[in-house]
């Protein structure tokens, strides 16, 4: 019974791979699309915490 | 509505809030779809368990298809209102479409060699789906291919609007011309023509790749909304930089 599943009636050649190329597409690009909206928050948040000291050192400049 | 949407903040927070619900539901929709799918569906009496290759094949060439709309109807609004929403959805949907696209020409080949004897034939269903994808590559390379985005923002958003020409080729491909391919079985005048058996785990299957969609355009487009930020921050910042200079300048003017 399990034999005859993973051989798929004799198909498992080509219903596999469409099956696991289609899972790893999809897996992937979730996962870089959301590794770019973290990277891309982390980056955000390092730069809104930076200006205050741009800031308070143009101020010096200018007093 | 769309005005409503259309505000970047508020979006983002809209976003937010949907995305886990859409993700969440995408996932268990495959999930259901792959056992039906895998498990508990027969096989094609023509076609053996090739047919089980559909349950894949049409969900991603719906969504290559109906993505490419989606992407037009983006371009048409960036193109008429300028809105900046509308080119980041744009840019967050090209590559899940081309993604499809690829797996769609790609399940495709697999289903074809064993069912039609080759991996690949110049039918018009298939060669319309070939153009696609490429119209899918072009938009993606003309809306990175410069050094500041927005510059790529408009010719990308009008090559999409002229590949919308090639969307009804692709869907009236089977139709119009003598194809190999098969003509829809799904959805065709006189109702659905599939046994609820084979109906069932293409349905669980597309409603899931849908979802999957959605919730990656979301994730998409949030992601390049905070890149657009970052670029801005940082511009601000470089002219911060330069401001001593003119401080001292209008110092001794006065």
């Amino acid at each position: 019974m399990t034999g005859g599943f993973f051989s798929m009636g004799g198909y498992a050649a080509f219903i596999w791979p469409c099956y696991a190329l289609t899972a790893i597409a999809m897996l992937w690009l979730a996962y870089a699309s959301w590794r770019k909206a973290k990277d891309n928050a982390a980056r955000l948040d390092a730069l809104e915490q930076g200006p205050p000291v741009d800031r308070a050192d143009a101020h010096n400049a200018e007093g | 509505m769309f005005d409503y949407l259309a505000n970047p903040t508020r979006f983002v927070r809209i976003a937010d809030m949907l995305f886990r619900p859409v993700a969440v539901l995408a996932t268990g929709l495959i999930l259901v779809g792959l056992y039906f799918a895998l498990f508990d569906s027969p096989a094609d009496y023509q076609q053996g368990d090739t047919v089980r290759i559909m349950y894949v094949h049409v969900p991603a060439a719906w969504l290559a298809v109906l993505g490419y709309v989606a992407m037009g109807v983006c371009a048409l609004f960036y193109i008429v209102w300028r809105h900046p929403l509308a080119d980041i959805a744009l840019r967050a949907m090209a590559p899940i479409g081309a993604l499809f696209a690829m797996l769609t020409l790609v399940t495709g080949s697999l289903w074809g060699k064993p069912m039609w004897g080759a991996w690949w034939v110049w039918d018009a269903r298939l060669t319309s789906m070939l153009i696609l994808f490429f119209f899918y590559l072009a938009v993606i390379a003309l809306a990175n291919g410069f050094d500041r985005a927005e510059r790529g923002s408009r010719p990308a958003a009008l090559l999409a609007l002229v590949g919308v020409l090639n969307v009804p080729i692709v869907k009236f491909s089977v139709d119009w011309w003598n194809t190999l391919h098969q003509p829809a079985s799904l959805i065709r005048s006189g109702g659905v023509s599939i046994d609820p058996s084979m109906l069932t785990p293409l349905l669980f299957m597309l409603a899931g790749f849908h979802l999957y969609f959605i919730a990656l355009v979301i994730l998409r487009m949030k992601a390049l909304l905070i890149e657009r930020r970052i670029t801005s921050l940082q511009l601000r910042q470089a002219r911060q930089t330069t401001k001593p200079g003119h401080a001292t300048n209008t110092g001794t003017n006065a």
